[in-house]
C-alpha cells in the first residue's frame, strides 16, 4: 500500500515551492483546453446551424405518418388522428408545436403553361412559429387558417408569369382517386432560399386543402418542433408508446439521409483539424513538461543522493502533473465556458460579400459556437490525458539518472 | 554577439530541439492542414465541372428562367465552330435539355432529359467515366439512353430495358419515344442520379422534327485561371447570349469553396496561437531553467539589454532554421498527398454527397506558404520578447543561489 500521504504533501509543497514554474505549467494546460475547446464548440456550432436551418425550414424534427406513406409519399396513405391522439402527443414534454400537413403533387397551370408542384396544406400559425415563413412572403400576404387563396413559391410565379391576384387552376388526383380541379387565386408569394423548394411549392390552409383534395379529417403527415434537439430519441421512444399499431414515427435522420451525410463529410475535415490542433497543443504541453524536469535535473540529483528511491521520486512528479493538470484543466474550463456562451449569445457576424452570400442562402451570416455539454467535457478529458501522458519524460529521465552526473549541471 | 548565441543554441541540444521541434511541427501541421482544407474544396468544384457544368455556358438569355424546349441558342452550331477555334478552349459541345416524364412498365419520374453529341460530351466532361454498367452508346439499340443509377433502382430499369419519354414537342403536342436502356451512371451526387436522363442529341433531333438546334454550349477550358477574364471577353463578343462561368450557374458551390476557406483561415489563426502559447510556454521553461546561468552572465557583467538581444537572437536562429525546414517538409507532404491522395474511404458515404471524391489529393496556393512562414516566424520572435524581458529582470546574486 503505497503511502499517498507522502506523495500528496511532497507534490503539493513542490508545486507552491516554485510558483512560476508551476503557472507556466498550468498555463499551457489552461491554453490548450480553451483552444480546443473554443475550435470543437465552433465546429460543432456549424453542425447544429446546420440542422436547425434545414429542419426548421422543411420536415420538422420528427414526423408521424401511416405506415408506409414515406416509401411512395402517396395521399391514399393518409392518416388520421383523433382530436385525443393529438392531445396525447401534445402533452409529451419537449414537444414545442405540432404541424399537421396534408401532401400532395398537382399540375398547376396558367393559361396554356402547366408546371408540376407539390401541394402542402399546413396550420399557417405553427407552420409560421417553426420555420417563420412568412418573414419571406415578398408579395402579397401570409396565409390565416380562413384563407380561401394559396402562397406560392417565388420560382413557381416566375415560371408561371403570375402575379398576386391572379387565379390558378389546379388539377390533380385526390384521396382515394378522386378528381381535382380547382381554380385557386394567388394570395401571396414567397422565396425560399432552398433552391428546390423555391423551384415549386404550394401552400394551403389544410381546411382547404381538405376540401380540395376531398380528404376531410385526413392528414399524410404529423411533423414535430421540439423545444430541445437533443431529446429526439426520447420524445420518438414516448410517440411509439401512445400511438395505437399502424403508424410510423420518423426523425430528421430517417426523413434526410443527404444531411446526416453531409455532416459526416464535414465530421471528416474537422477530425483531421482537430488531430492537427491536438498536435500542436501537445507539442505545447510536452515542451513546456519537458523544460520543467531539465531544470530540475539538479534538484533530482540532491533528492536521490540523500536517498529517495527512483520509484518515489517518479511517483512524486507523476502526482505533481496531476495536480498541475486538474487545475489547468479546471482553470480552462472555468475560462472557456464564459468565452464560448458569450460567442454563443453574440455570435460573430460574418462580413461582405461573404455575408451576402450567406444571407442570400438564408444561412444567417454569423459564425455560431455551440454550447452543447459534451463540446466541454470531451476536450476537458482529452487534455487531461494529454497532461498525464507527458509525465512520461520526467519518468523516463528519472530512470536513466546518475545523481553523481546531475548535481554536476 | 551571433557567436555568443549561435554557440547557446548548440550547447543544449536538447532544449534547441525541444523548441526547434515545435516550431517545426507547427508549421508542418499547419501547411498541411491547409493542403488538406483547400484540397476538399478544390475536389469538389472541380468535381462539379468535370461532371457536367463545365467552365462556361452558352444559353440563351430567357432559357435561364424558363428552360423552354424554344428556347434554343440561334445558328447554335455556328457558335460551336467559332468556340472551337479559339485557342483558350480545350473542347465545347452543345447539349439539348428537356424536362420529360421517363416512365417504365413499373413507375415514372420526372426527369431532366439531355441531348448531347457522344463524341464531343467524353471531351467536355468526365460522365462516361462514371458508367458502372453498359457502356457510352456504343452498343447496337436503335435509341440508345443512359439513366442514373439511382433512377434505374427507382423505376426497376436494367441494361436493355425499355424507357419512355415523354415530354412537349415544338409544336405543344407531346412526344412519346421508346428508348433502350444502354448504359447506367453513378456519379457522387445520388439527387442528380435521381434526375437524369441522357440520350443522343441526333435521336432527339429527329423525334422533334428538327435539326441543328441545341440549348447549351459547354465550355471546358485549357487552364481554369482564365474562366472569368473569358466569361467577361465572350459576353462582349457573343452579346445576344448568356454567357455564365461555373461560378454563376452554381454560386452555392462557391459558397461552399468560399465557406471552408474561411473556415481554414479561422483555424489557421487557433493554430497559430496555440504554437504561439506552446512556444512561450517552452521558451519561459528554458529561461527559468537558465535563471544560474544568466545570473552569472550577468554577475560577470553582461548589460540586460544585451541579454534580452542574446535571447532574441538565439529564438531567431532556431525559428528561420525550424522555418525553412517545416516548410519544406509541409510541403514535401502535400506534394506527396498531391499525387499519392489521401484516403478518406471510412468517410466516402457522406462526401459523395457532397461531390467530394473519397480521395483527397492536397493542394495549396504558392502566396499561403510565404504567409504561414512569415507569421510562424513572427510568432517566435513574439514569444521570445516576453521571455527574454523576464530575464533581464532577474537579480544576479538570487539567481545563482537558485537551485
Amino acid at each position: 500500500m503505497p503511502d499517498f500521504g507522502f506523495y500528496l504533501t511532497l507534490a503539493w509543497r513542490n508545486c507552491w515551492r516554485n510558483k512560476k514554474r508551476t503557472l507556466i505549467a498550468i498555463s499551457s494546460i489552461l491554453f490548450a483546453v480553451v483552444l480546443s475547446t473554443f475550435t470543437t464548440a465552433m465546429q460543432e456550432g456549424q453542425h447544429e446551424k446546420m440542422i436547425e436551418g434545414t429542419v426548421k425550414q422543411i420536415s420538422g424534427y420528427l414526423q408521424i405518418h401511416k405506415s408506409g406513406y414515406w416509401e411512395n409519399k402517396s395521399i391514399d396513405d393518409a392518416m388520421v388522428l383523433t382530436d385525443s391522439d393529438l392531445i396525447s402527443i401534445q402533452k409529451i414534454p419537449d414537444i414545442k408545436t405540432l404541424l399537421p400537413r396534408l401532401e400532395t403533387g398537382v399540375l398547376v397551370s396558367k393559361d396554356t403553361l402547366t408546371k408540376v408542384s407539390p401541394l402542402i396544406g399546413i396550420d399557417p400559425e405553427a407552420e409560421n412559429e417553426m420555420s417563420g415563413v412568412a418573414k419571406r412572403v415578398i408579395a402579397g400576404k401570409f396565409l390565416s387558417d380562413s384563407s380561401e387563396g394559396m402562397l406560392i413559391s417565388e420560382g413557381l410565379a416566375r415560371r408561371l408569369g403570375v402575379t398576386v391576384g391572379d387565379t390558378l387552376i389546379l388539377f390533380g388526383s385526390g384521396f382515394h382517386g378522386s378528381t381535382v380541379a380547382a381554380e385557386v387565386p394567388v394570395e401571396g408569394i414567397v422565396n425560399y432560399p432552398l433552391k428546390q423548394l423555391n423551384q415549386a411549392m404550394i401552400l394551403l390552409p389544410l381546411k382547404r386543402a381538405r376540401t380540395l383534395l376531398d380528404a376531410e379529417g385526413y392528414l399524410t403527415s404529423l411533423a414535430l418542433d421540439l423545444v430541445k434537439p437533443d431529446r429526439l430519441d426520447e420524445v420518438k421512444a414516448q410517440i411509439g408508446t401512445q400511438l395505437k399499431t399502424g403508424f410510423e414515427v420518423m426523425t430528421w435522420k430517417d426523413l434526410m439521409p443527404e444531411l446526416v451525410q453531409a455532416i459526416a463529410a464535414d465530421d471528416a475535415g474537422s477530425y483531421l483539424m482537430t488531430s492537427i490542433l491536438y498536435l500542436v497543443v501537445g507539442f505545447g504541453i510536452f515542451g513546456t513538461i519537458m523544460m520543467m524536469t531539465q531544470e530540475r535535473i539538479r534538484e533530482f540529483g540532491i533528492l536521490m543522493a540523500i536517498g529517495m528511491k527512483k520509484a518515489k521520486l517518479s511517483g512524486v512528479v507523476l502526482t505533481e502533473i496531476i495536480f498541475i493538470s486538474l487545475t489547468g484543466t479546471f482553470a480552462g474550463f472555468c475560462v472557456s465556458v464564459p468565452v464560448v456562451a458569450w460567442i454563443h449569445f453574440f455570435p460573430i457576424p460574418v462580413s461582405g460579400d461573404m455575408g451576402a452570400a450567406m444571407l442570400n442562402y438564408g444561412i444567417e451570416p454569423f459564425l455560431f459556437v455551440s454550447v452543447a455539454p459534451f463540446v466541454f467535457y470531451s476536450q476537458v478529458m482529452i487534455i487531461l490525458i494529454f497532461g498525464i501522458l507527458a509525465a512520461g519524460y520526467p519518468f523516463n529521465v528519472i530512470r536513466k539518472l546518475n545523481p553523481v552526473e546531475a548535481m554536476r549541471r | 554577439m551571433f557567436d555568443l548565441a549561435w554557440r547557446n543554441v548548440w550547447r543544449n541540444k536538447k532544449r534547441s530541439g525541444i523548441i526547434w521541434t515545435a516550431m517545426v511541427v507547427g508549421l508542418w501541421s499547419g501547411l498541411f492542414a491547409s493542403g488538406i482544407m483547400l484540397g476538399m474544396s478544390d475536389s469538389m468544384v472541380r468535381n462539379a465541372i468535370d461532371r457536367d457544368l463545365g467552365h462556361i455556358q452558352f444559353h440563351l438569355p430567357s432559357f435561364n428562367e424558363d428552360e423552354l424546349l424554344t428556347q434554343t441558342i440561334p445558328d447554335a452550331h455556328l457558335v460551336l465552330e467559332k468556340l472551337r477555334s479559339k485557342k483558350e478552349v480545350a473542347s465545347v459541345t452543345d447539349r439539348i435539355l428537356i424536362d420529360a416524364i421517363a416512365a417504365s412498365s413499373k413507375t415514372s419520374g420526372v426527369v431532366k432529359l439531355t441531348g448531347l453529341d457522344e463524341g464531343w460530351e467524353k471531351k467536355v466532361s468526365t460522365l462516361d467515366r462514371h458508367l458502372v454498367e453498359g457502356n457510352w452508346f456504343g452498343n447496337q439499340l436503335k435509341s440508345p439512353a443512359i439513366v442514373g443509377k439511382k433512377l434505374a433502382e427507382k423505376l426497376g430499369l436494367k441494361l436493355k430495358s425499355k424507357l419512355i419519354l415523354s415530354f412537349q414537342g415544338f409544336d405543344g403536342s407531346v412526344v412519346y419515344a421508346n428508348f433502350k436502356v444502354a448504359g447506367i451512371v453513378e456519379t457522387q451526387s445520388s439527387a442528380f442520379d435521381e434526375t437524369h436522363v441522357w440520350v443522343r442529341g441526333r435521336d432527339l433531333r429527329k423525334l422533334t422534327g428538327r435539326d441543328e438546334f441545341a440549348h447549351e454550349l459547354v465550355v471546358k477550358l485549357k487552364s481554369s485561371e482564365q474562366t472569368d477574364s473569358l466569361e467577361k471577353a465572350w459576353t462582349g463578343e457573343f452579346g445576344t447570349l448568356s454567357i455564365q462561368s461555373w461560378k454563376t450557374l452554381v454560386p452555392e458551390l462557391k459558397l461552399t469553396a468560399d465557406l471552408s476557406a474561411m473556415m481554414m483561415s479561422i483555424f489557421m489563426g487557433i493554430i497559430l496561437v496555440a504554437l504561439l502559447f506552446g512556444i512561450t510556454n517552452t521558451m519561459l521553461m528554458s529561461v527559468l531553467e537558465r535563471y544560474r546561468e544568466f545570473g552569472i552572465l550577468m554577475a560577470v557583467g553582461m548589460k540586460p539589454v544585451r541579454l534580452f538581444q542574446l535571447i532574441l537572437i538565439e529564438t531567431l536562429i532556431l525559428a528561420l532554421s525550424a522555418g525553412v525546414f517545416g516548410t519544406a517538409l509541409g510541403l514535401f507532404t502535400i506534394n506527396w498527398f498531391g499525387i499519392h491522395g489521401i484516403n478518406l474511404y471510412w468517410f466516402a458515404d457522406g462526401l459523395a454527397s457532397f461531390g467530394i471524391s473519397s480521395k483527397l489529393f492536397t493542394t495549396i496556393p504558392f502566396e499561403m506558404i510565404w504567409i504561414l512562414a512569415l507569421m510562424i516566424i513572427v510568432t517566435a520572435v513574439v514569444s521570445a520578447i516576453y521571455p527574454g524581458w523576464k530575464a533581464t529582470r532577474l537579480k544576479p546574486v538570487d539567481a545563482i543561489r537558485s537551485l
